[in-house]
């Protein structure tokens, strides 16, 4: 009662409207994913083909795509921040700490499109000399896809991780505990939830990214079976398919593909949600 | 008289701000000291020196020399000659304001000190951690369930837990900065039962806000009056009852 009135009327209108919009967006696109795939029986958008020119409109190769793509670039993205935050939390020199924080802060600045260019330009090519094919590949895009998400997970572990190392780290010392051990012994497994929603979170972003897909992983509707092989994500797929006029089964391929899409990070951001809930006071 | 902890011209401050100006003390082995002053005095700045603890804060700068009794050996707290950081911290148990469970389980907050510090695993390691928590009259109440966060323990409870793992390393000396101040009466109470006990085989540093608990427990009295300290009072020279109050009110 306090707290609502304490809130000015406008405020509480702007944000009914903003949640009611986002509401009706939501349900627009569950719907209209849910129609698709009740009258496109016929189109088998579970099937393991996409060939419009045979009214084939399978999108298994791309559902692969998308989670194969996120699994890798969140695995390496995930031991990468992890690697960072033990050297910013005094694993590592000081200097290489501050070097690092700056750098990091300064990647979240910088716009996708760049970092696909940057890969365009000395990945893809390096991936090419060292083993043959286009370059564009599973491979380059996972490793952009990681290096893109390093900054925000980096950052937001580091915040669980130093809340608690401050709680602890005078305890730690008391028992002759050295600030090497202190972190990988107490702060780190105190803070395994943390670490796990910001994996969570780190996989619901590289699931949601178009623009590196796009420019980096061949965009071919095909099962990858080596990160040398190009494939397509639900993502790049809604890109590209819409970019080139679509109609009929087409059309409702790309409505269920957002409606998957929309599907899975409603699960990822709950489940994060309900880790970091359960966790103990940060 | 044999002493556990001697200094000699101790000084701290923490930036421009001098704490303690020039401690000359020696406190002896297997009595209980219970350090007396005003809040803010520098009591547990002054246990902290003891265990180096103060060199974890910024702007630390001391001067003076300590020498702790350990082993049966005299040697610098710190510098030349000195105990390594670690078993220093082993042999000088500390136990905190306010109960400081690390965020683990109940087991491993005594565990994992147990083989980091002391190189106790596996079931030598349980063994110490049983016998500590025997000690502080624990082991009955969470025996069936030391996987459990240490959380979860009441605030009496989390004490005696710091207290046993402080004791399960084998400390020689015990730093208690008013163990007793965040709990309540009962549950106060019980811990200088503990105290009590543990006097006779530990060299003992307390600080105590209470009057009347300072007459229970201790042997010696130290008085530190803003950042100074000047040798100790036995119990026997202490007046009783209400005299006690205002004898000690005078010297604060
Ligand atoms: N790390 C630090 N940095 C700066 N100042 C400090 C630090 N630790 C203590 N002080 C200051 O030193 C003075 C003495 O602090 P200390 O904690 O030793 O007092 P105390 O006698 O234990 O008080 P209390 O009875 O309230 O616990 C205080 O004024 C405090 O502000
Ligand atoms: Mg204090």
């Amino acid at each position: 009662m306090f707290s609502s009135s304490s809130s000015p009327p406008w405020l509480r209108t702007v944000s009914l409207g903003v949640g009611a919009i986002l509401a009706s967006v939501f349900a627009f696109i569950l719907f209209s994913a849910l129609a698709a795939l009740l009258r496109g029986v016929e189109w088998e958008f579970f099937g393991a083909v996409w060939s419009p020119r045979e009214e084939k409109f399978g999108l298994l190769p791309m559902i692969y795509g998308s989670l194969i793509l996120s699994f890798s670039a969140l695995a390496l993205g995930w031991v990468l921040s992890l690697g960072c935050c033990c050297t910013l939390r005094g694993l590592g020199p000081r200097w290489l700490a501050k070097i690092l924080l700056t750098s990091l802060r300064f990647m979240t600045a910088i716009p996708t499109v760049v970092y696909g260019f940057a890969a365009v330009f000395l990945l893809v090519p390096v991936i090419r000399s060292a083993f043959g094919g286009s370059g564009f590949s599973w491979l380059a895009a996972a490793v952009m896809l990681a290096l893109q998400g390093v900054p925000a997970m980096t950052l937001t572990m580091d915040g669980a991780l130093q809340s608690i190392e401050e709680q602890t780290s005078l305890t730690a010392a008391a028992l002759g505990l050295t600030p090497v051990q202190h972190l990988t012994w107490v702060v780190l497994p105190a803070s395994k939830k943390w670490l796990l929603s910001s994996a969570l979170l780190g996989y619901g972003r590289a699931l949601g990214d178009t623009l590196l897909p796009i420019m980096l992983a061949g965009n071919a509707p095909q099962f990858a079976a080596s990160p040398l092989e190009s494939l397509r994500t639900l993502t790049a797929h809604i890109g590209l398919t819409l970019s080139t006029g679509a109609g009929g089964g087409e059309r409702s391929s790309l409505l269920l593909a957002g409606g998957l899409l929309l599907v899975n990070s409603m699960i990822v951001s709950l489940t994060a949600r309900a880790l970091a809930g359960r966790g103990p006071a940060a | 008289m044999e002493f556990c902890v001697s200094l000699r011209d101790l000084s701290v401050s923490f930036g421009s701000r001098q704490i303690l100006k020039g401690v000359n003390v020696d406190f002896p082995c297997r009595k209980v000291t219970v350090l007396l002053g005003r809040s803010g005095s520098g009591k547990t700045t002054l246990l902290r020196s003891i265990n180096r603890l103060n060199e974890s804060f910024d702007g630390y700068r001391g001067y003076g020399t300590g020498r702790v009794f350990l082993d049966g050996v005299l040697r610098p707290i710190s510098g030349s000659g000195s105990l390594p950081l670690s078993i220093l911290r082993r042999k000088v148990g500390m136990v905190f304001q306010s109960p400081n469970p690390l965020p683990l389980s109940i087991g491993k907050n005594i565990l994992l000190p147990l083989a980091l510090v002391a190189g106790k695993e596996g079931e030598e390691g349980k063994d110490a951690m049983k016998k500590a928590l025997e000690e502080v009259g624990l082991w009955r109440e969470v025996s069936d369930r030391l996987d459990r966060p240490a959380s979860s323990l009441s605030g009496g409870q989390q004490q005696r837990l710091c207290l046993a793992r402080a004791l399960a390393l084998t400390p020689e000396i015990l730093l208690l900065d008013e163990p007793t101040s965040s709990l309540d009466r009962a549950a106060g109470r019980r811990i200088e039962e503990l105290i009590f006990s543990l006097r006779e085989r530990y060299s003992i540093l307390m600080v105590s806000h209470s009057l009347s608990q300072a007459q229970r427990l201790g042997d010696y009295f130290a008085i530190l009056t803003e950042g100074t300290l000047n040798g100790l009072l036995p119990a026997s020279e202490l007046p009783h009852g209400a005299e006690a109050e205002t004898f000690i009110a005078n010297l604060l």
